[in-house]
């Protein structure tokens, strides 16, 4: 099979090419590592490969498919990850000066889930400094480029992930989202992207950053991708106490059962010209959300006009105040100890953490079941899913949105995450898909949101809107 | 370590990065507290993690209840 045409396949199509052994794990293995060895230093989105590790692990995959054994629907693929999950002896470096030498002693939930259906563990791919920023750029380990176009962001803080699953150089990707850092990145790369109901997915194992808002899911270049990686990862684990109890999803079933009749929800507010957010939607973006409604309306979903509550509002804010005080304590000990070790971005927003009082925190957290009621109370009595962007602009380039040479942009930067992070704040399932392209060429996207735990309905729908707009990745230009 | 850091931003209040994160977090407290009237006095965080688990179930059971089931 041709190198290129091997690069292509998506999770699903290697998963099923080894299976029926068109094709052997190692042969997969060797090309992918090929590919990422010759084009994920041009991105910089390459922290480390495993190669140690996954080629005796190829070789045992392909003995056992030979001897009629199958480990389960990801058998002898391998896949890379965010540099924030941890496997036991091998490095996790977070994106950070400070742990470039951090060894731990345990692996990730989430991978042992992974290895359970057969994947082999990779690598790991470069990420904003401790996962704190959006835009993906890195003082410490150098900033990850757009596959689209090097000259713009990524996004973040899941950078490396988007980056090598948008150019081929991955089937599929773990990150982590706590402001939209799933969402984000994937936005921003034409990519498709998960953030799951809070405690749909256990985060043992995983880097913190703030454990009331911090979520793991799956960056992928289809739906069908994204649902079995969130089915596979999803699911109660003893060793995370947030994790839910509820069985384990299943999103595979009824995700080509379509959308008739389904109720999607578009906030009223931007007919006005205003917007449910802190700051207006950009038009290029906006124009793009109502492409993709034009095509939900085809695929004969409902589009239900409505307001959302005021409070929701003011969820950005309290988002800020509990991941201000919480990744501050997460760092306190480091930021004590070797201060001058981070970069001054991270180390600026963590600082800012220790302004929040206890009581501040604390009312934050409380007003979230409040707010979260009124929220589902007022949308989804009226619609089944939430339809809103994810970047309120168009991409911007790597440089202008460095605020170490254009101080500017900071008035931008903490409205970036204005249409993410209340989901993060409600714990709601949000699932990013991509739109269009604004006028620089590059990618934006919309997300859906749900219900608690009702990711199904999302991928459902995500589904319908990419088998509807005819959508392949792989026809998208880029370079 | 919070007294430190406060110590530290108060000394530099016209560093502009100071400057911001200080008005950044008046800002974030102020929007809250327009909010607080809504909590009760027996409100706690935990409430969340409840309610978010809890809320299919509810869904389920009003579906019930209003089929008379």
């Amino acid at each position: 099979m041709e190198d290129e045409a091997l690069s292509r396949m998506s999770l699903t199509e290697v998963s099923a090419a080894i299976a029926k052994r068109k094709v052997s794990s190692q042969e997969v293995v060797r090309n992918n590592l090929a590919q990422l060895e010759k084009h994920g230093s041009s991105l910089n989105c390459l922290a480390r490969l495993f190669s140690e590790y996954v080629w005796p692990a190829a070789e045992k995959a392909d003995q056992e498919l030979a001897s009629g054994n199958s480990r389960g629907r990801l058998h002898g693929v391998p896949l890379t990850h965010k540099d924030m999950f941890y496997r036991a002896g091998q490095i996790t470096a977070c994106g950070a000066k400070i742990c470039e030498r951090y060894f731990p002693e345990t692996t990730a939930t989430v991978l042992l889930n992974l290895e359970q259906e057969g994947a082999l563990d990779m690598g790991r791919l470069n990420m904003v400094e401790f996962a704190y920023g959006l835009t993906g750029h890195n003082e410490i380990t150098g900033d990850v480029r757009n596959p689209w176009n090097p000259e713009y962001i990524p996004g973040g803080s899941s950078s490396g992930p988007a980056a090598a699953v948008a150019s081929f150089l991955s089937y599929g990707s773990l990150g982590s989202d706590t402001g939209g850092s799933i969402r984000f990145p994937a936005s921003c790369c034409g990519l498709v992207g998960m953030k799951p109901t809070y405690g749909r997915v256990s985060r043992f194992g995983a880097m913190p950053l703030s454990f009331s808002l911090d979520h793991i899911g799956p960056l992928t270049r289809s739906v069908e991708d994204c649902a079995l990686l969130t089915e596979i990862i999803s699911g109660s684990d003893p060793n995370d106490s947030t994790s839910s109890s509820r069985p384990k999803g299943d999103y595979l079933t009824e995700l080509e059962t379509g959308i008739r009749g389904l109720k999607i929800g578009v906030p009223t507010t931007y007919a006005s010209g205003a917007s449910p957010f802190l700051a207006p939607v950009h038009p290029e973006v906006m124009r793009e959300m109502e492409k993709s409604l034009a095509v939900f309306k085809a695929a004969g979903a409902e589009i239900v006009p409505l307001e959302l509550p005021d409070s929701f509002k003011i969820c950005n804010d309290l988002a800020n105040i509990i991941a201000g005080a919480e990744s501050s304590s997460a760092h306190a000990n480091w930021l004590k100890q070797r201060a001058e070790d981070y970069g001054s971005q991270t180390r600026e927003r963590l600082l800012t953490g220790f302004l929040v009082s206890a009581v501040d925190y604390l009312d934050a957290l409380k007003l979230r079941k409040e707010i979260l009621a009124e929220f589902i109370r007022d949308v989804f009595s009226k619609v089944d899913v939430l339809h809103v962007p994810v970047v309120p602009i168009p991409v911007p380039t790597l440089a202008e949105s460095n605020i170490q040479n254009n101080p500017g942009f900071i008035e931008y930067l903490s409205l970036l995450g204005h249409c993410t992070r209340p989901f993060d704040y409600l714990g709601l399932p949000a699932f990013a898909l991509p739109a269009g392209l604004t006028d620089n060429g590059m990618p934006t996207g919309f997300q859906l949101t749900a219900p608690p735990f009702e990711e199904s309905v999302l991928f459902r729908a995500g589904r319908a809107y990419e088998r509807e707009t005819k959508w392949s990745f792989s026809e998208l230009i880029f370079q | 370590m919070q007294h430190n850091c406060t110590a530290f931003l108060e000394r530099n209040a016209d560093v502009p990065e100071v400057q911001s994160a200080l008005k950044s977090v008046k800002f974030l407290t102020k929007s809250k507290d327009i909010f607080l009237k809504r909590l009760s006095f027996e409100a706690e965080p935990a409430d969340f993690a409840k309610f978010l688990s809890a809320s299919k179930f509810n869904k389920r059971q009003s579906k019930e209840e209003q089929h008379g089931g």
